[in-house]
């Protein structure tokens, strides 16, 4: 598969099973750990009733969500924790209602079996990436504000960057991206490290060829501008804290045409998400690829061998006499 | 830190079926067919080529629905699969790869989607497994590539694998799948475990175990082939595994060849499985049970079969197969002439070429596992006919030595988990916070090389 989904197949499979077996009048209980990119998980189980936590409430499915990236999420939304989450419902089309958040978890909603419709399933198999939507959201706000300044000022090719850096942290080692707003753009910048020197050599060629797919190209000029180094752009230059000699930083420029209506502005969003997911992914590919170029090199490097083999002389020094008895030289 | 405890993934690889999933799940979360479907190379021909595209343009408003209704349909108990719905089969194929040379090494299916998309020209279906054991590495590698990233959308780097072997897998292998999982994907931490420990691990689920112990038969039964695997204190005893050429695949097709003796309206192999799953059990006596059916005729049962939009119903009766059918475990040459034994005198036979001091063991804790132990009293029908067996034996050297057996205590475990117990005793032992000390590490691997997975620490068995 070239493409990697942008949705989590197996939520959307969970809670349409459970939907399936609820209309059914045969609920399933469920209690399942499901995972996403980037140390993200899910937790799905059957709900308790609210007066007695002993029974099960069949018709509702509680969703827990925790994510290393929460903590950084929870900074860009000035630490207000209601705001967060009243953006992610927003999201979900408030059509959920928000609990008593599970012990070791985020962000925890309630799915009501009695009017969960297919599109809803949908939505909330991209919980993922509507929670991480929300620094971009917050940036494409801060553009359109600039946007209306630099009209105001009416002066010419002036351009205004937002002070706020948006920086979410989604994985150890300082991994992760940040966002910034401009008045005639917005930067993402991701900053990903390689733990195997291998994959680094695999990543460093295969951004190259990112970057220069571009430029040859012509069918897909209108995509973001790629730009990679691996010393922190000036953009976030004062922002990155710990400098380390794997930094490998990979910006896109994001023009108002990628976030002008709803539906680009999601698959923008949703695509930039998955890119260091999808990049890694590309790496193991390609060494997937090699191993068998490889391994049919082997193959044929063998055959070559066999042939080679030299086949067992015939005793020719050997004869025989008459009666049968052989006559061997010395 | 929290995040840092990502759950193990826990991966079975079988002939016919791969589990994956989680460990702490209490199932898989995925069940599909070890299939994969790759490109035959070549194009069908322009003109096919611009109608797939053109199909998939017409869909798109659809596709979205469809692809994902491929997916959810993926749980399935069975590996001959039918939920292959050919009508969403447009909607997946056309991956716009035509104007993406260089590509074609990605442009694949498996699972369920690559029983769909093979049954277009353009894809070719092939089982990367045989008998338990890879046989095809590129396609394995690929399988793997396609259910770590898609399927359960897991970065490698941040998880540790817990992958199955069948017994007497040879090393080589194992170092193979190391290569693969260390220099491929660079995953964290790899324990490689042989399936017949992890169905006795998943038997430690049953209220009726008192001792978790590794020591037991195991009777692992699945499509194709039926194993007898003797297991002492966590190691196969190689030596005496032996194997029953009967299982699900063979009940299926017996009851398929009964009903179409009979002439029912439907013989379909699909409509076989469905009446196996379903209506199929142990009887303790055949002679007793058919004569039950011949005086009560509400033994006999109905089933109904409905065509995809469900306008017309077929009623297929059945009868004697129900009993029948697992019967041939029991005695074989109701089905097959060439294979006369049964299984309770295989297992019999399996213990007694064990080492003497591990027999009782072994008696004591028969373990049943797989898709085709799961009939209604199976369990029960041959703990029966094993002490039979056994207590015969004694009674007999009793006899000629005229000295008192203490007598050999014979149980046979069935347990809830059955139907995948091998993925079920992987997620019980993976989600143990040991786990991660006893899994090689990447680090190792570079240090040691492929070789350091030949050797594996056995979990610790005492609580």
């Amino acid at each position: 598969m070239l493409h990697l989904p942008n949705e989590n197949l197996l939520i959307q499979k969970t809670l349409f099973e459970a939907l399936e077996k609820f209309q059914q009048k045969t609920p399933i209980i469920i209690d399942r750990i499901v995972t996403d990119f980037d140390y993200t998980q899910y937790h799905l189980t059957t709900a308790t009733l609210p007066q007695n936590e002993e029974e099960l409430d069949e018709s509702k499915i509680i969703l827990s969500y925790r994510s290393k990236a929460w903590a950084s999420l929870l900074k860009v939304a000035d630490n207000d924790i209601s705001k967060l989450n009243n953006f992610i419902l927003s999201k979900l089309n408030n059509k959920f209602e928000l609990v008593k958040t599970e012990l070791s978890y985020d962000f925890t909603v309630s799915v009501d079996l009695n009017n969960l419709e297919m599109a809803d399933i949908a939505q909330l198999s991209l919980l993922k990436i509507h929670i991480l939507s929300y620094p971009f959201i917050q940036a494409i706000s801060e553009f359109k504000n600039l946007q209306t300044q630099v009209i105001q000022s009416e002066e010419e090719g002036k351009i205004l960057t937002s002070s706020k850096i948006y920086h979410i942290e989604n994985r150890p080692n300082e991994e992760g991206f940040y966002v910034v707003a401009s008045s005639d753009r917005i930067t993402v910048i991701f900053n990903t490290k390689f733990q195997d020197y291998n994959d680094q050599i695999f990543g460093k060629v295969f951004i190259q060829e990112f970057i220069d797919s571009r430029k040859r190209n012509r069918a897909i000029q209108s995509s973001p501008q790629v730009l990679f180094s691996t010393v922190p752009p000036l953009e976030i230059s004062k922002a990155v804290v710990k400098k380390s000699a794997d930094d490998h930083f990979i910006t896109f420029v994001l023009f108002p045409r990628h976030f002008d209506n709803a539906e680009t502005e999601f698959l923008s969003i949703a695509k930039i998400l998955q890119f260091r997911n999808y990049f890694h992914y590309h790496i193991k590919c390609s060494k997937a690829y090699l191993h068998s170029r490889m391994r049919y090199r082997v193959g044929t490097f063998l055959k070559v061998l066999n042939r080679a083999k030299i086949e067992e002389e015939k005793d020719t020094n050997t004869k025989k006499t008459f009666s049968g008895k052989k006559m061997v030289s010395f | 830190m929290s995040y840092l405890n990502n759950p193990a993934v826990v991966m079975d690889n079988g002939t016919g079926l791969t589990k994956l999933g989680f460990a702490g799940n209490d199932a898989p979360s995925y069940v599909f067919p070890t299939a994969i479907a790759t490109t035959t190379g070549k194009s069908t021909g322009s003109s096919n080529n611009s109608r797939s595209v053109d199909q998939t343009f017409s869909n798109l408003s659809l596709s979205e629905s469809n692809t994902s209704k491929a997916y959810l349909n993926s749980n399935s108990t069975s590996a001959t699969n039918f939920n292959s719905t050919s009508t969403h089969s447009s909607a997946i194929l056309s991956n716009h790869l035509s104007g993406k040379r260089g590509t074609e090494d990605l442009d694949f299916y498996i699972g369920n989607e690559a029983l769909l998309a093979s049954q277009s020209q353009q894809y070719s279906l092939s089982y990367p497994i045989r008998h338990g054991q890879v046989e095809n590495w590129d396609h394995m590698e690929r399988f793997w590539e396609n259910s770590i990233f898609k399927y359960l959308r897991t970065e490698p780097e941040d998880h540790c694998f817990l992958l199955t072997e069948p017994p007497l897998n040879p090393p080589e292998n194992r170092e193979q799948v190391a290569e693969i999982f260390f220099e491929t994907f660079n995953c964290a931490g790899l324990y490689i475990a042989v399936q017949a420990v992890l169905a006795l691990a998943a038997s430690w689920s049953s209220p009726k175990v008192t001792d978790r112990s590794l020591t037991g038969t195991v009777i692992d039964s699945g499509d194709g082939v039926t194993h007898v695997i003797p297991v002492a204190e966590g190691y196969v005893i190689g030596s005496a595994i032996k194997n029953v050429p009967i299982a699900g695949r063979d009940i299926t097709n017996f009851i398929q060849q009964i009903l179409r003796d009979r002439g029912e309206l439907d013989a379909s192999l699909k409509t076989a499985e469905a009446i196996k799953q379903e209506f199929c059990y142990v009887c303790p006596d055949i002679v007793k049970e058919f004569n039950k059916y011949d005086r009560d005729g509400s033994k006999f049962a109905q089933y109904v079969v409905e065509n995809q939009d469900k306008t017309s119903r077929k009623l297929i009766d059945v009868g004697y197969e129900r009993f029948l059918a697992p019967e041939i475990f029991f005695n074989p040459e109701i089905c097959s002439s060439d294979f006369l034994t049964p299984l309770p005198t295989l297992v019999d036979e399996t213990i007694r070429s064990c080492p003497i001091d591990v027999r009782k063991g072994l008696y004591n804790n028969i373990v049943l596992s797989g898709g085709s132990t799961m009939f209604k009293d199976f369990g029960r029908r041959l703990q029966r006919d094993v002490k039979t067996i056994v207590n015969k034996r004694i009674e007999q050297s009793e006899q000629l030595s005229g000295t008192k057996s203490t007598g050999i205590d014979v149980q046979v475990l069935s347990h809830r988990r059955q139907r995948n117990a091998v993925w079920f005793g992987g997620s019980l032992l993976a989600q143990t916070g040991e786990f991660k000390s006893y899994c090689h590490t990447k680090a190792d691997y570079d240090e040691y090389g492929p070789e350091i997975v030949r050797t594996f620490s056995l979990f610790n068995v005492a609580q």
